[in-house]
C-alpha cells in the first residue's frame, strides 16, 4: 500500500515587513500567551517574541492554579517550555506590567503588544459580613497550597472548626474540597506547598459543604473532577434526593449539553450509592443545591470571625434561550462554619491606559483586537493591540481553551498585517527586546530569564527529591531570586 | 503505538498537551467511517471525560492517544483540525476545518489526504 508524504502545513510569510524582524511582547507566560508565542512564532518565520511575567516563574496558572494531585494536566509545561527555547523567543520573568514597564513604552518598543495576564482577583458575593476573618476568595486559597508568592502568608485557620463551606460548584471549589478531605499522605507525595501540608496535616475540617445556587443540573464541574471527588477513599457523600427531581426546563438543558446531562448522571448515581449515614469519624462532602448567601454570621464569642452563612432557599427561573437563573424564595436557613472559601469566578485587573468593562471584566475586543473605548463600536481599534485569554474572554474555560483562543487572536493579528492595517508601525525597526533590557537595567530590575528559571526548575526538582515529591516549590520573592540569580 | 504517537512521528500537527495522560481533549479525532468506528474498543469513563470538553464534538469522536495502531485498522481514515485554520467564526462558536488522514498497514504512517471543511 502506497504512503504518502506528510503535507506541509501552509504558512504565510510576511515579506513586506521582513527587511527588520517583526517584534511582538506578550504580557503573561500561562497558557494563552504560550499558546499565542507558539502560533506567532510558526506563522512568521521572521518574528521575535518576547514574553514578559511579573512572576520570576512561568507558565501562569498550570503553575499556581492546577492541583498538586493533578500532574498530568500540568504535562504542557513541557510543550510551552519548548517554546520558550526557541531562539527567536525570549521569556522575561519578574517583569510587571505598570511597574517595571509601562504599557505606552512596550507599544514603542514593539510593533505588536498581546495582553495575556489572565484574571488575578474575584467576583465579590457582595454580601455583608464578606470582611470577616476566615472568609477567603478560592483564588488565595490555591495560590496558597500551590506555593505562590502571594499566596503563602494567607494563614487560613483549619484548627478551630470541623466545618468549611464553599460557594460554587466549579472545578475550583471541587479541587479546595479535595485538598481539604483528601488524606494527607496521598497530597505529601505531590507538589503541593509544605506549609499548606504542615497545616492541611494539623486540620481539624471534616465536613465540607458545596453550596449552589441552582439545582445539579446547572453545576459548574465537569465529569472528571466530580468522579474524582466522589471516589475519594472512605468519604461520606451526602446529597438530597429531593434536589435531583428536574424539570422539563432541565431536560431541556440537559438533551443540550453532554456536560451537564453527564454530571447530572453522576450525581443522581452518588445520591443513592453509599450509606445513608455517615460512620463514626468519618469524613463528610455535602452538596447543597438551592440555596444562595444572603450574608456571613459573626460569631459572638470571636468578634471579627465568621460562625456560619445565612443562606436564602432559591427556585429557577427561565430566562429565554434555555437558560435558568436563581431567584430568591423568601425562606432562610443557617449552616455553620469556621471558615467559607468563595469560589464564583475570578476576575481580571484593568490596567492603565486601557479601557475595560467591568461588568464581564474583560479588555473590550472582537477577534481578540482591542477596541480604544467601551462602546462597543467595533471600527475603533487600537492598532497593534491584542488580548488573549481570559483577559478577552472572561474566566472560563480550560487549558485547551487557550489554544483556540491564540488561534483567533493570531489570526486576526496576521490579517491585520496582511492587510497593511499595522502598516505605519511596520514599516520602522523599533528595538524590541535589546530596548526593553536597556530600560530595565537602567531602573533596576532584575530580569529573570528563561535559563534562571531553569535553574529555580532544577533546585525545586534536587529539594522534592529529599522529600519524595516531585518538586519542593520555592515560594518567597526572595528566594526565588535567590536562586534564580546564582551561579 | 497510538495515533496522537504516529501523527507526532510522521510531523503532522496534533496537538496532545497532556502527553497521552488522559487529561486534556486536544488531540481530539473524528473517525470519518462509521463501520471503523465500530472497530474500536469502546472509550472508557476518563475518555468520554474528556471527549466532554472537545470541541465540535460528534458521534465518532474519540481521542487520538486512545486509538492503539493494529492491522484490522488498516485504511481508517481521521479527521484532525488542520494547523492552518481559515478562522471564520460566522455563528456561535468554532468552525474547524480538518484534514483526513488515511493509515497504511504496514506502519502507522499517516498518509496525505484532503482539506476538507467541516462544520462546527
Amino acid at each position: 500500500m502506497a504512503i504518502f508524504g506528510a503535507r506541509r502545513v501552509l504558512w504565510r510569510s510576511f515579506s513586506t515587513i521582513s527587511s527588520h524582524p517583526l517584534r511582538v511582547c506578550i504580557v503573561g507566560s500561562g497558557p494563552a500567551g504560550f499558546y499565542t508565542a507558539e502560533k506567532i512564532l510558526k506563522t512568521h518565520q521572521g518574528s521575535q517574541v518576547d514574553i514578559i511575567d511579573r512572576l520570576p516563574t512561568p507558565y501562569g496558572l498550570v503553575r499556581s492554579g492546577v492541583a498538586p494531585d493533578h500532574p498530568e494536566t500540568k504535562n504542557v509545561i513541557n510543550q510551552f517550555s519548548r517554546v520558550a527555547q526557541n531562539g527567536r523567543c525570549s521569556f522575561l520573568g519578574n517583569v510587571a506590567l505598570g511597574y517595571s514597564i509601562s504599557l505606552v513604552e512596550l507599544r514603542e518598543l514593539y510593533h505588536v503588544v498581546v495582553l495575556a495576564y489572565g484574571a488575578e482577583s474575584d467576583r465579590v458575593v457582595g454580601i455583608p459580613g464578606e470582611d470577616l476573618k476566615g472568609v477567603h476568595s478560592a483564588r488565595e486559597f490555591v495560590w496558597w497550597y500551590n506555593g505562590h508568592p502571594y499566596g503563602r502568608n494567607l494563614d487560613p485557620d483549619l484548627k478551630n472548626t470541623d466545618t468549611a463551606v464553599i460557594l460554587g460548584q466549579g472545578n475550583v471549589a471541587l479541587d479546595v474540597a479535595r485538598i481539604l478531605l483528601r488524606p494527607t499522605s496521598e497530597l505529601a507525595i505531590t507538589d503541593i506547598a509544605s506549609h499548606a501540608l504542615t497545616a492541611l496535616e494539623q486540620s481539624s475540617i471534616r465536613k465540607v459543604y458545596l453550596v449552589g445556587r441552582r439545582g445539579p443540573v446547572q453545576a459548574a464541574c465537569t465529569a472528571k473532577e466530580l468522579r474524582e471527588v466522589l471516589g475519594i477513599k472512605d468519604l461520606y457523600i451526602h446529597i438530597k434526593e429531593t434536589d435531583l427531581k428536574i424539570t422539563p426546563a432541565d431536560e431541556e438543558e440537559m438533551k443540550n449539553s453532554r456536560i451537564h446531562r453527564r454530571v447530572y448522571e453522576l450525581l443522581s448515581k452518588a445520591a443513592t450509592a453509599g450509606p445513608s449515614q455517615p460512620s463514626s469519624g468519618q469524613r463528610e462532602l455535602h452538596f447543597v443545591f438551592f440555596r444562595q448567601p444572603d450574608r456571613f454570621l459573626e460569631s459572638y464569642d470571636k468578634k471579627g470571625y465568621v460562625s456560619g452563612v445565612h443562606l436564602e432557599k432559591t427556585t429557577l427561573k427561565g430566562i429565554g434561550s434555555g437558560k435558568q437563573i436563581a431567584i430568591g424564595t423568601g425562606q432562610f436557613e443557617n449552616l455553620s462554619c469556621g471558615i467559607v472559601l468563595k469560589s464564583i469566578g475570578y476576575k481580571s485587573v484593568p490596567v492603565d491606559d486601557l479601557p475595560f468593562d467591568n461588568q464581564k471584566g474583560v479588555v473590550p475586543n472582537v477577534k481578540g483586537r482591542i477596541l480604544s473605548d467601551n462602546s462597543g463600536d467595533p471600527t475603533s481599534i487600537e492598532n497593534g493591540l491584542y488580548v488573549c485569554g481570559w483577559l478577552k474572554r472572561g474566566p472560563t474555560g480550560i487549558i485547551a481553551t487557550n489554544l483556540y483562543c491564540a488561534e483567533e487572536t493570531v489570526a486576526s493579528l496576521s490579517e491585520d498585517l496582511e492587510l497593511g492595517v499595522l502598516a505605519s508601525t511596520t514599516r520602522l525597526p523599533k528595538l524590541g527586546r535589546d530596548g526593553l533590557l536597556q530600560i530595565l537595567d537602567n531602573r533596576n530590575v532584575r530580569v529573570v530569564p528563561f535559563s534562571a528559571w531553569e535553574r529555580i526548575d532544577k533546585e525545586e526538582k534536587r529539594l522534592g527529591s529529599l522529600r519524595n515529591k516531585p518538586r519542593e516549590k520555592l515560594t518567597s520573592w526572595e528566594e526565588l531570586l535567590k536562586v534564580a540569580g546564582s551561579e | 503505538m497510538s495515533m496522537l504517537e504516529a501523527a507526532h512521528e510522521n510531523v503532522i500537527e496534533l496537538e496532545g498537551a497532556c502527553e497521552g495522560s488522559l487529561a486534556c481533549s486536544t488531540c481530539h479525532v473524528r473517525v470519518m467511517d462509521m463501520e471503523y468506528y465500530n472497530k474500536l474498543e469502546d472509550p472508557v469513563d476518563e475518555e468520554n471525560d474528556m471527549l466532554d470538553l472537545a470541541f465540535g464534538l460528534t458521534e465518532t469522536s474519540r481521542l487520538g492517544c486512545q486509538i492503539v495502531a493494529s492491522p484490522e485498522l488498516d485504511g481508517i481514515c481521521l479527521a484532525i483540525p488542520a494547523a492552518s485554520r481559515n478562522f471564520s467564526v460566522d455563528g456561535p462558536g468554532y468552525s474547524p476545518s480538518f484534514q483526513c488522514l488515511f493509515l497504511s498497514e504496514t506502519a502507522p504512517a499517516i498518509a496525505d489526504g484532503t482539506m476538507k471543511e467541516f462544520g462546527g
